[in-house]
């Protein structure tokens, strides 16, 4: 079902084709679509996710992604606008965070640009004042758009940045892990600048987060900040997205993590 | 409140049709009656005429950008958080060509954005003039419909469409190219259309009610039915519908990247992302599904192309023309 119709039949046929806008169609569906149960089908479904429990974070000293945006999403309570870059955070984002209301996720997913986690960020604040909007970027794509700090101190745009630095570009470093025979070849960045002072040279507040039970203090400091804040997470760099279906494979070629034997 | 010089204002106030604006103010009387509140921007030559009929015009907030990506990338990402068209300007030459990497990626997500850039002169078009670029030409694949105004009378039907054509349909952005004398130097009545009517561009409205009963007898049969839960769900506001059709039928919803905000994280027939970094079970399930309900979704992954024999739902009608 597409409104455009050049959608149709465009990367998979469709056996039933329905042209026009997702809402119209599905106002016309409702009334012919009968009640079901479909137990068995929903058990089977339970049953894959025991198997496969989502959701999961692996206890370990260092400082996981994962949790710092489980911690963000339990302290905003899934009601912040969450704007993401591209790459290994924007991924555990989808995974990790948690969604209440409609348009509270935004990221470029067609395109992919790195860097839009800033700007649209800030063009989310400008629309809905009345949220709590996270910009969440890796040290990658922020470091493309970051000039853009003058523009929130500028207009006072109440946006809190946090920035999953880990050195790398870490989408292709876990491709060059997985795919390139672990040759690391221009995915680290050993010359990043020093976020938090990069941040007060804007005259933003910045935070720098380095162990896990500095996580939940910062972001809480963050939001009481009035104005734009900046967290800079040192995170884990060699920690890889899963589950992972290889570009082109099956999903019977899914690489998932074992299951942890502690979980935080 | 300060008055415009050309006597927008006087206009909008209904005073005599002999009242001429500059192309500029014409620009801004437009976005008014567009209900423009807020726009991205940073100037330069070409555009310049239109900052400064911008000053006169304090209802609409210009935010100040540091680079040209960010007044598109600003102006998409409130096109997403509030559902309005975004708008954005930037001048001629490189604020145009800074500006294409956030069109384009408005244009892969369907997000309605209206861009007005500053162009070289009309005189001048065409002889490699300082900071000339052919931003329509340039735009022309990643924009869904684009205009080079090339007289002052024509700004507001231009802006017009540009707006209706952003937002109707499937959205995306639409690029609006203005001369700078057509700009600064040229006069004209404001005349705002009050209807647009643009033959050939007829955005679908009630779907085909044979196309509908199809898909609810497949939907009334399958045993193991999943929703692909896409973008169009939110971009069309069929949020309730969405849930509506999930709870009637008791359908698991595997949401992609840009719809995941399309049905609440919690609910227990969410099974989260599915997909190359999507959880298991979800893509599994996919896999083991008889019927897949793909909504206002481009099916864009590689993974459930039927080409590279994937996705066994998808099988039973393979591709091919």
């Amino acid at each position: 079902m597409d409104v455009d119709p050049s959608e149709i039949d465009k990367n998979v046929r469709a056996t039933a084709p329905v042209v026009g806008s997702v809402k119209q169609v599905l106002r016309q569906l409702l009334p012919l679509v009968e009640s079901n149960v479909h137990m068995d089908w929903l058990r089977r479904v339970d049953a894959l996710r025991s198997e496969h429990p989502p959701m999961l974070i692996r206890q370990t000293d260092g400082l996981l992604p994962q949790y710092v945006l489980r911690a963000l999403t339990e302290a905003t309570q899934g009601q912040a606008i969450v704007v993401t870059g591209v790459g290994q955070h924007q991924m555990w984002a989808a995974q990790f965070c948690s969604f209440t209301e409609p348009n509270t996720l935004i990221t470029s997913g067609g395109l992919g640009s790195m860097g839009y986690e800033v700007p649209g960020a800030l063009g989310a604040k400008m629309g809905r004042p009345d949220k709590t909007v996270w910009s969440i970027a890796g040290d990658g794509g922020f470091q493309m758009t970051m000039c853009d700090l003058a523009t929130a101190v500028e207009n006072n745009i109440d946006v809190k940045f946090a920035i999953f630095n880990n050195g790398t570009l870490g989408m292709v470093h876990q491709w060059q892990d997985l795919f390139y025979k672990k040759d690391y070849f221009a995915t680290v960045y050993s010359g990043n600048p020093d976020f938090v002072k990069l941040a007060e040279a804007y005259g933003i507040p910045g935070i720098r987060v380095t162990e896990k039970d500095q996580v939940a203090g910062a972001i809480q400091q963050a939001m009481e900040t009035p104005g734009p804040a900046v967290i800079d997470f040192v995170v884990t760099r060699e920690e890889n997205v899963y589950p992972m279906i290889p570009a082109g494979e099956s999903v019977n070629e899914m690489m998932e993590e074992p299951i942890p034997e502690s979980i935080e | 409140m300060p008055v415009p010089s050309g006597g927008g204002f006087f206009v909008s106030l209904g005073y005599g049709d002999d009242m001429e604006i500059t192309g500029a103010e014409i620009v801004c009387e437009s976005l008014l009656k567009e209900g423009v509140e807020v726009m991205f921007g940073l100037p330069g030559g070409a555009v310049l005429p239109l900052y400064g009929a911008l000053s006169g015009y304090p209802n609409i907030r210009h935010v100040l950008v540091r680079h040209e990506q960010a007044a598109v990338m600003a102006a998409d990402g409130y096109a997403r958080a509030t559902g309005r068209v975004g708008v954005c300007t930037a001048t001629s030459g490189p604020g145009a060509t800074n500006l294409v990497t956030g069109i384009a990626g408005a244009m892969m997500d369907s997000i309605p954005v209206v861009v007005i850039t500053g162009q070289v002169p009309r005189a001048a078009i065409g002889r490699d003039a300082f900071q000339e670029t052919d931003v329509t030409g340039i735009t022309l694949p990643i924009t869904k419909h684009s205009y080079l105004v090339m007289q002052a009378s024509e700004i507001a039907q231009a802006i017009r469409e540009a707006f209706h054509i952003a937002r109707t349909g499937r959205p995306g952005p639409v690029l609006v190219d203005i001369p700078k004398d057509v700009l600064l130097d040229e006069r004209a009545e404001f005349v705002w259309p009050e209807q647009v009517n643009l033959p050939g561009y007829n955005p679908p409205g009630e779907a085909d009610p044979e196309q509908i009963a199809r898909a609810a007898e497949l939907i009334n049969q399958s045993e193991r039915p999943v929703i692909f839960a896409g973008h169009g769900v939110l971009i069309s506001h069929a949020y309730e519908e969405l849930a509506q059709l999930a709870e009637k039928a008791q359908i698991p919803v595997a949401p992609t990247l840009l719809g995941i905000s399309s049905f609440p994280t919690s609910h227990y027939l969410n099974m989260g992302m599915s997909g190359m970094h999507g959880w298991a079970h979800s893509s599994l399930a996919i896999d083991e599904a008889d019927l897949l309900i793909s909504l206002g979704n481009a099916v864009r992954r590689p993974d459930y192309r039927q080409d590279q024999g994937l996705c066994p739902p998808c099988q039973d009608s393979p591709r091919g023309r």
